[in-house]
């Protein structure tokens, strides 16, 4: 994991370099190599996908903006990801100040329904098969809704998106045995949220 | 087992299924499985659980979002090209730049007029006096011991004011924020400069904004004198503690509750009372800055206390 976060960052040193000089095609690329990614680990935080697809679109743009700037300390990937979690969990504190917390992951939500169809295509298991493995995603998708966002944050990097403890402590601007330490009790609120799922 | 070991213990599990213990580590907890079936059975539930969000389905990004950025990030640069050249506009741009100049000649004598017509008839020294001050944010200083709280701290459970007065006013605004962009606080973070001082309001969770402090160690410095401020609010009365450096102000940062944070602000402000951050003789400018490095001793437990709160800290520099 951590060999291939490395191969990463060298290709995307040299696109960032064209993407400075104002290659737009290179900007393309960047973007049709993080958008899954991104939208995906911003999705499994807030839960929605149509505020997914905005906070990933705001980062981008935000980000490709500013790309001038970049000076390499860190790799673009850690860069993107921190200003995309930082304008998620911006956009998480004032929704939960405003009582507006996502019902999406709950049984039944625009996410299940998305969850369904995909799981629907998996034509080699019975109905039943499908039916309990439908089930267990929504309910890992529920609880994981129920972590504190800064617990949900860090799960998401690490066990969803593969991030290196090194590369999570870039993005979340922390020291790695803070890191350490949040993840093992996240995974642990987590796993306390789930018992249910798997007693 | 205390909840201090049960939270050990499932760190070093949860360290061993991403294999980031060291061999010794490793070799003690081979051991500990091999002789508890308790923890064999809890480090397969971890990786179990491990094991069902990686099956997690991909999520992909809805179909167009690249062209989507790329309208908008265009959409971006004609309005700033557009707003930087307008002497290109055309016919219409002629027609403008006549009507604002025409505008101009009549408004920039009326406004002379106006300044000279205002200096005559200007209120009294004495009433001017009386006036309130103009700048929403007043500076510190020892004989003004109660600054008012922000206008807009929104659901900030924690306000407080950090000032530095330097000789280097422009390089420590610019590595402020430098340091804001790079650690992508943009969003949260508003810019106010005022005739003697450039204001920046940050309002985001804790963690971001030690985060950024930490990273600002190279303003002490840089700094003839540092002052922190907890604004008053909800009862409480400002505090000061002049001369305070970064270990102190982490310490303020990091404490949730806004009673003890007081208590602390009072012991610092008792301590520094007779201390001055030390002027720097070289005066080097902070044009390359280095990452931070750990130099502070905050207990774990004051971290990791409700780090997703959010609070509200104005940085202020001042030249002198």
């Amino acid at each position: 994991m951590h060999a291939k976060s490395e191969n990463i960052s060298i290709d995307d040193a040299i696109i960032v370099k064209q993407c400075q000089r104002g290659d737009s095609d290179s900007m393309g690329r960047l973007i049709i190599k993080y958008q899954d990614r991104l939208y995906n680990a911003i999705l499994k935080i807030c839960g929605n996908p149509d505020d997914a697809a905005e906070l990933t679109q705001e980062s981008f743009v935000k980000v490709l903006e500013n790309i001038g700037t970049f000076r390499s300390q860190s790799s673009f990937y850690t860069w993107l990801f921190r200003v995309g979690i930082n304008l998620t969990l911006t956009f998480c504190s004032r929704r939960l100040r405003l009582g507006m917390r996502s019902l999406d992951n709950s049984p039944g939500g625009k996410e299940g329904l998305k969850l369904a169809d995909v799981l629907a295509d998996t034509k080699q298991e019975t109905p039943l098969a499908d039916i309990e493995k439908r089930e267990m995603i929504q309910r890992i998708l529920a609880a994981l809704e129920k972590l504190e966002d800064h617990q949900r944050v860090i799960v998401v990097l690490r066990d969803i998106e593969g991030m290196s403890y090194e590369q999570i402590a870039d993005v979340l601007q922390l020291e790695t045995g803070t890191v350490k330490s949040r993840l093992s009790r996240a995974r642990l609120a987590l796993r306390e949220l789930l018992q249910a799922v798997w007693i | 087992m205390s909840d201090k070991e049960n939270l050990e213990k499932h760190e070093l599990l949860s360290g061993y299924i991403d294999d980031q213990l060291s061999p010794r580590q490793a070799t003690e907890l081979k051991r500990l499985l091999n002789n508890n079936p308790q923890i064999e059975a809890e480090l397969k539930a971890l990786e179990q659980q491990r094991n069902l969000l990686r099956a997690l389905p991909k999520e992909s990004a809805p179909e167009g979002m690249a062209q989507d950025i790329k309208t908008a990030l265009e959409r971006r640069f004609i309005l700033d090209h557009n707003y930087r050249h307008h002497d290109s506009a055309g016919r219409w741009g002629l027609v403008f730049r006549r009507l604002a100049a025409t505008a101009a000649m009549v408004l920039i004598p009326m406004g002379i007029l106006g300044i000279v017509v205002y200096s005559i008839v200007r209120q009294p020294q004495g009433a001017r006096d009386s006036m309130p001050p103009i700048s929403p944010i007043p500076p510190i200083a020892a004989n003004d011991p109660k600054p008012v709280p922000l206008p807009d701290e929104g659901a900030a459970s924690y306000s407080a004011l950090l000032q530095f007065q330097t000789r280097h006013p422009v390089q420590s605004r610019d590595f402020i924020e430098k340091k804001i962009h790079t650690l992508g606080l943009m969003d949260m973070t508003q810019i106010r400069p005022l005739s003697d001082r450039t204001s920046y309001k940050l309002t985001a969770s804790r963690q971001y904004i030690v985060g950024l402090i930490k990273d600002l160690q190279e303003l002490w410095p840089q700094a003839e004198k540092a002052t922190y401020a907890l604004l008053p609010g909800q009862g409480r009365e400002a505090v000061l503690v002049e001369g305070i450096d970064l270990k102190q102000t982490i310490e303020m940062l990091n404490l949730t509750d806004i009673d003890k944070a007081a208590q602390l602000a009072k012991t610092f402000s008792e301590q520094n009372s007779q201390q001055r951050l030390p002027a720097n003789p070289d005066g080097s400018p902070l044009d390359n800055p280095s990452q931070p490095i750990l130099a502070w001793d905050v207990p774990p437990t004051e971290i990791e206390q409700d780090a997703s709160d959010t609070i509200c800290l104005v940085i202020e520099v001042l030249g002198l």
